[in-house]
């Protein structure tokens, strides 16, 4: 007779992810140190803070939401967005 | 059941042990941790944002990342990455726009969508620095029925209409709801909107 996997109510599975979370990021933290740190040396060493901070302004500029990317209408002359013909 | 607003500039604000993370709480932290290595001071509130991870890890609150937060937070890394790019592809940008004078990252993603294929390997770390960081992202199998039993659809525009929310705003809390979460945190003004029914965590 093949075993019936366990079923978990949404409220379980959640409560048992957060534990394995908690454990594995205690232990990764605890190897590692800070992950604030390690994340803002991974940011700096691959992107460079040029280009995460035009980034960041773009999102500002639109008041906290990536609904929304920059369209500069000079850049984009004679053309839409996407750099089609207009019709 | 109305909620609160809880101002997490006082000192010694206290936080629950579980809630849901809104995506400007990620960016803000992730301008944080590259500002603390740049000439451009952190802000107050990436000042904050960046306390309260700290204080996550401290004791033990975990932050849970809608589905909604989480492709934000990729769209900035993917954004970023292809405008780092762009300088080391101006053929390619010519030939698909020779009419553009001055590309974009949306340009080099149309022209260049195979270059998605490297950038993986930096939402990989960023989503596994996140988890060290106590920041989970919800899964389908953590998420219940939608309380109202509307459509998904429906609940989304009862909930921009409630709120008064952008869908992007209004789906993280659909999901908040799903997952049982009654507290958000957000340094999105709008946000502040939805105690009508959660306990927000911001910054006044």
């Amino acid at each position: 007779m093949v075993a019936q996997p366990e079923r978990l109510s949404p409220k379980e599975h959640l409560d048992r992810r957060i534990a394995e979370n908690l454990a594995e990021a205690e232990r990764w933290r605890s190897e590692h140190g800070d992950p604030t740190e390690a994340l803002g040396r991974f940011l700096v060493e691959r992107f460079g803070i040029e280009a995460l901070e035009a980034t960041y302004q773009e999102y500002v500029r639109h008041e906290d939401s990536f609904l929304f990317d920059d369209y500069d209408d000079e850049d984009a002359e004679g053309e839409d967005e996407d750099g089609r013909e207009p019709r | 059941m109305a909620g609160s607003l809880v101002d997490l500039s006082v000192a010694g604000s206290s936080l629950p042990s579980q809630l849901v993370i809104d995506s400007s709480i990620v960016v803000e932290w992730l301008a944080a941790t590259f500002r603390s290595r740049s000439v451009t001071p952190p802000t107050p509130t990436q000042i904050g944002v960046a306390r309260m991870v700290r204080q996550m890890q401290v004791e033990r609150v975990v932050g849970l990342v809608t589905s909604t937060s989480l492709n934000e937070v990729f769209h900035y890394v993917l954004k970023t990455s292809y405008r780092l790019a762009l300088p080391n592809h101006r053929d390619d940008l010519l030939a698909r726009y020779p009419n553009v004078r001055r590309h974009s990252w949306e340009h080099l993603f149309k022209a260049r969508s195979d270059l998605v294929a490297q950038v993986a390997a930096d939402l990989d770390r960023v989503r596994r620095l996140m988890v060290t960081a106590n920041l989970l992202v919800l899964e389908l199998g953590d998420l219940g029925p939608i309380p109202s039993g509307r459509t998904l659809d429906d609940e989304l525009v009862r909930t921009m209409a409630r709120f008064a929310l952008d869908s992007n705003d209004a789906a993280i809390l659909i999901e908040a709801r799903r997952a049982g979460i009654s507290a958000v945190a957000s340094s999105d003004p709008d946000l502040r909107r939805a105690q009508l029914e959660f306990d927000v965590y911001t910054w006044l």
